[in-house]
């Protein structure tokens, strides 16, 4: 990392064109976060097409205030109408909720806001410390590792899976299986095509994504809400946020740093989420407190934990996805289909020959994060005016977008098609119980397992292919990671097992 | 009504439709597609054989509800209009016409609305990134 290579950083960074980008992000963002039932990820899906005709840093800095003011937005919902806006905000209805009812709203959005500031700070400065290390790591990867590297990806993701083991397992293998429609790899001729020429190029992963994650959403707003406005037990335009004391920051700092600790570490952990690293957060800060009674009466202890843990996690879970191709959630694999869309593929090869666009989007995101503590401070009360809008406009406007996205990618209407198409599969996999996310894990990891098994066989010259991946050092600790993953997940399928006849 | 024996069901003919398959491509290409739907049908099997009360039940009155089932309806048939109609002009009789659906008050304003939206879409889209969509009959 050079002085010239920093220059430019700090150059695109701070153009006035970027900083209007990230200042029209990160508000985006946090109309979408706060918007109950849409999702992060169904943000940075929605609004990814804006970035379509963008250079990539441009593009990538609106993506990163898109992702922080959302990841901060669900909170706003959450202690306003207690209704998270995000699954990532769930633990901050525990107290942020009572605190407004308590007469306490504008102190609950201050201290939700500083502590997703603090959090997304502290997230970015481990991203921007950790990754070009693991970026290093990551250039020694060959073939063979990048096989493990998947499997182990999958093999985590299904592990960490909320709901059920298998589930996770069906949801990561069914990517996989996707992911080899199109070209095969090795002899360059159609798979799986079923004789429709779409396929031919494969499914595209941004439409795919953009279905899966906005048409279930939409579904759910039709049926859950039947159309109605969120009732608001607050009068927004009276509330004043304004900037807290220092010593109250100082008060809080050991909550702020293991919450986000937590969060970093959660992560960085492919498929864990928002939601874990915010209820663990929480968690941890009433076992630590003097008075862990009062958690869920209303005390700010509860927001700063809950908000700084989500915040923080949203910079770890972009620590695999830059430096090894492996995201870490929802969102980021979005990210990663927007970074592959304009021709840049996350791993050790790109902190090496596009350093300069991945520390324009890291800076920019402590940009973002600055946006956000700006907006959240001053302008809430028009951000909750969201909270009004009537759903069926709502739902209209997001699939008009949905149809958009898919199409401008490539001004191709089969786009469309799939995004309506993966939009019904996302929306049956949720209804029946399945995370999307380890299918779309799936989908962007099947390429490079297939390639690093193909190249594997093709280098080991014929001998062993299990001595010879077996003699790589890198490939012995990734498999005796594959192997704890699936040794946790046995452990915990047989724990499910044994509750279930514990219950007959 | 047992969803998690429904999907399990959905996965293995899936996963089988995959393998069998594979035998009509050269078979040095689909070694891996073979071990991925191998995987694929021992894990359906075994969510299959998972005890019953932990099976999840689902209602499929609320999974395929009227208000879910002509949203994807209005869609499907906006995404058919679109190459015959124009982008513009199919979105807007979506837009407007899905807004009436739900809400049958206040006709003046899904229109306005809809047609800001558009206006918006359109400044943003083709006078800003330069992203063409579909032409038609009228815009």
């Amino acid at each position: 990392m050079d002085l010239a290579m920093w220059m430019d950083v700090i150059a695109r960074v701070f153009s006035l064109s970027s900083i209007l980008m990230a200042f029209l992000g990160t508000s985006l963002g946090i109309v979408f976060g706060a918007l109950p039932g849409f999702t992060a990820a169904m943000g940075v899906a929605v609004l990814l097409p804006l970035t379509y005709g963008m250079d990539p840093a441009t593009a990538l800095i609106m993506l990163a205030g898109i992702f922080q003011g959302a990841m901060y937005g669900g909170s706003i919902s959450a202690i306003l109408i207690n209704t998270p806006g995000t699954p990532s905000a769930a633990a901050t209805t525990l107290d942020g909720y009572p605190m407004a009812k308590k007469g306490l709203a504008a102190d609950a959005l201050r201290e939700s806001v500083i502590a997703s500031f603090i959090g997304g700070v502290f997230g970015i400065t481990c991203l921007l410390l950790l990754s070009p290390q693991l970026a290093k790591v990551a250039l020694m990867f060959g073939p063979p590792e990048q096989f493990m590297l998947a499997i182990f990806g999958l093999t985590v993701i299904a592990a960490v899976s909320e709901e059920s083991l298998l589930k996770g397992f069906l949801s990561g293998f069914l990517g996989l299986i996707i992911a080899t429609i199109g070209m095969d790899p090795l002899l360059g001729r159609p798979r799986f095509t079923f004789g429709i020429s779409g396929l031919t190029d494969g499914i595209q992963l941004v439409p795919a994504m953009i279905g899966l994650f906005s048409i279930p959403e939409v579904l759910n707003i039709v049926r859950d809400y039947v159309f109605g406005v969120s009732e608001m037990t607050v009068d927004v335009r009276k509330l004043k946020i304004g900037f807290p004391s220092l010593r109250h920051i100082w008060e809080f700092l050991s909550i702020y740093v293991r919450s986000s600790i937590i969060g970093v570490i959660i992560g960085i952990i492919p498929g864990c989420g928002g939601s874990i690293a915010s209820f663990l957060a929480y968690n941890e800060t009433k076992r630590a407190s003097k008075h862990p009674e009062k958690f869920g009466t209303g005390i700010p202890e509860g927001v700063a934990a809950a908000e700084s843990a989500n915040n923080a996690m949203a910079g770890g879970a972009l620590i695999p996805m830059l430096t090894l191709g492996v995201p870490g959630d929802a969102v980021s694999a979005i990210i990663m289909g927007a970074l592959l869309l304009h021709g840049l593929r996350p791993g050790g090869e790109l902190y090496k020959w596009n350093a300069s666009i991945v520390f324009t989007f890291i800076i920019g995101l402590y940009v973002a994060c600055t946006i956000m503590l700006i907006l959240g401070l001053y302008c809430v009360p028009y951000f909750s005016k969201v909270l009004e809008l009537p759903k069926h406009m709502l739902a209209a406007s997001v699939l008009l977008f949905t149809v958009l996205g898919s199409y401008a990618l490539r001004n191709n209407m089969f786009d469309v098609y799939v995004m309506i198409v993966f939009g019904v599969i996302g929306y049956l996999l949720k209804s029946f119980g399945f995370s999307v996310v380890p299918m779309v894990l799936g989908m962007i990891l099947g390429p490079m397992a297939e390639k690093g098994l193909n190249n594997t066989i093709a280098i080991s010259y014929g001998s062993n292919i299990v001595l010879f991946v077996l003699k790589r050092p890198i490939c012995l600790v990734l498999l005796l990671f594959i192997l704890g993953s699936i040794a946790f997940s046995l452990y915990r399928w047989l724990g499910q097992r044994r509750e279930a006849y514990a219950g007959d | 009504m047992l969803g998690d024996r429904m999907a399990s069901c959905a996965f293995l003919v899936l996963a089988g439709t995959f393998f069998s398959l594979s035998y009509s491509y050269p078979p040095e290409t689909v070694e891996y597609v073979r071990f991925i739907s191998g995987v694929l049908i021992v894990i359906s099997i075994l969510l299959f054989i998972a005890p019953p009360h932990k099976l999840r039940r689902i209602d499929l009155g609320i999974i395929a509800s009227y208000e879910k089932v002509l949203t994807l309806l209005m869609l499907v048939a906006y995404v058919v209009i679109i190459p015959r109609m124009g982008y513009f002009t199919s979105s807007f009789i979506f837009s407007v016409g899905y807004m009436y659906v739900f809400e049958r008050k206040g006709l003046a304003k899904h229109v306005m609305v809809s047609l800001i939206m558009l206006l918006v879409l359109y400044l943003v889209f083709q006078n800003f990134l330069n992203v063409w969509f579909p032409k038609g009959w009228l815009l």
